[in-house]
């Protein structure tokens, strides 16, 4: 049962546990893991024997030290760097870096897409607005005039009377009635009134009825 | 959270559709139309009381006619409120755009069996307002200089359909005049207003005016 267990470490987790195993930071349990599979795995051997040839060969290795004055012209390179001129693309990299930094919450992401909203609904708010009024009354006192004519045609086809309602000049004399282009309702049939023996009339544009 | 990348992105991609958006709404501000054919025909009798009345009818508004850019203002959802009041506008192309909700009122809303010919309400609106708009394309007038030659325009021709005994067209182009010391204080201004009553007609009494050149 062991056995089979190992037998399923892949050549790939093996390879990846070698480094550590070769500087002597495996575990027990998977420092024998690794052994029982190097000792199947021909591939697995070759890649340990290199690593170790290698790790054997660092330990003979002389490190030289620096120069003296290695700290100065590191230094100097640095300030070289620091002083030549920054292209504008390297500026916009950096403040996007200093940006990134500061990543944006959520909540900012929100505020963002609702003023899009906002600015696009500014933008097309027009589309809403048909009955919206024109700035001087210009096509309310045009509809009133039509009025007037219709109601003239009306009283003399019938014996010198006005209808009980403008509703009534349809469709003999008007083609539709008119909503005021100013309120965008009708507010001529709440201010039409007739009198009592139909021969007289009073008409106005009255939204707030 | 997605990267500033993407932010940068998505900002620039809103700014750019905004912009689309904006020009796209300010493109659509002044839609028009080609006139229908009763429109047409009150466009042509205005020409006609124009050659009667002057001796010749104006040769660019003719021109204009035969070329099609005399038009009618078109689905004006994008209109700002004091176009939509607009009885016509000088496009930037040199066309004269007429709104048909005021220049048209009669056509479109009477029965037609009361429409024998051209109602005489459309016939004064858009002459008065083809001859303030030819203003603003002969001599880039201002818009005072417009509405004072429009009220010079509508006081002659109201003298003249007065000697050759045309009743209802005098009484529509009185009416019209009375409505014009209004319309030119909201558009010019009352600095303005009061001393072109002067110079037409000697008066400023704009609210009981019944006719400044009278």
């Amino acid at each position: 049962m062991e056995a089979s267990e190992d037998l399923k470490m892949t050549c790939n987790e093996c390879q990846e546990l070698l480094p550590e195993r070769a500087m002597g930071q495996l575990d027990g349990e998977a420092d024998e893991s690794v052994g029982r599979h190097l000792s199947d795995c021909g591939e697995c051997r070759a890649q340990w024997e290199i690593l170790s040839l290698g790790l054997a060969d660092l330990k003979h290795w002389e490190v030289e030290e620096p120069s003296k004055d290695l700290s100065s012209r590191a230094m100097a390179a640095i300030r070289l760097e620091a002083e030549r001129p920054v292209g504008l693309w390297a500026r916009i990299d950096r403040s996007l870096g200093r940006f990134a930094s500061h990543r944006p919450t959520w909540l900012t992401g929100l505020a963002t897409v609702a003023v899009t909203v906002v600015l696009l609904g500014q933008v097309l708010a027009p589309n809403f607005s048909r009955g919206r009024s024109s700035s001087d009354g210009s096509a309310c006192q045009r509809n009133l005039k039509v009025f007037t004519q219709a109601l003239e045609s009306y009283r003399k086809e019938h014996a010198g009377t006005f209808p009980d309602q403008l509703s009534q000049l349809r469709p003999d004399y008007l083609k539709v009635l008119p909503d005021c282009p100013d309120t965008g309702e009708d507010s001529y049939s709440p201010g039409y009134q007739v009198s009592a023996d139909h021969h007289s009339y009073t008409l106005k544009c009255a939204p707030d009825k | 959270m997605p990267s500033a990348w993407v932010w940068l992105v998505f900002s620039l991609s809103m700014l750019i559709f905004t912009a689309s958006m904006l020009t796209l709404r300010e493109g659509r501000r002044f839609l028009s139309r080609p006139l229908s054919a009763s429109e047409q025909r009150v466009v042509l009798a205005a020409l006609k009381l124009d050659e009667e009345q002057e001796g010749r009818a104006h040769p660019l508004l003719v021109a204009m006619l035969r070329e099609h850019r005399i038009r009618a203002m078109d689905r004006m959802t994008f209109a700002r409120p004091e176009e939509r009041s607009a009885f016509g506008y000088t496009d930037e192309r040199g066309r004269i755009l007429l709104n048909p909700n005021l220049c048209f009122t009669c056509q479109q809303m009477l029965a037609p069996r009361l429409l024998t010919g051209v109602a005489e309400s459309d016939l004064v609106a858009t002459l008065a307002t083809l001859q303030h708009e030819v203003r603003h394309l002969v001599s880039g007038a201002s818009e005072t200089m417009a509405y004072e030659e429009e009220w010079r325009y509508v006081c002659r021709t109201r003298s003249w359909c007065v000697q050759n005994e045309m009743p209802g067209l005098s009484l529509e182009l009185l009416d019209w005049e009375r409505h014009l010391p209004a319309r030119v204080r909201l558009h010019v201004g009352q600095a303005a207003a009061g001393p072109m009553q002067l110079r037409i007609g000697g008066r400023n009494d704009f609210r009981e005016s019944p006719g400044a050149c009278e």
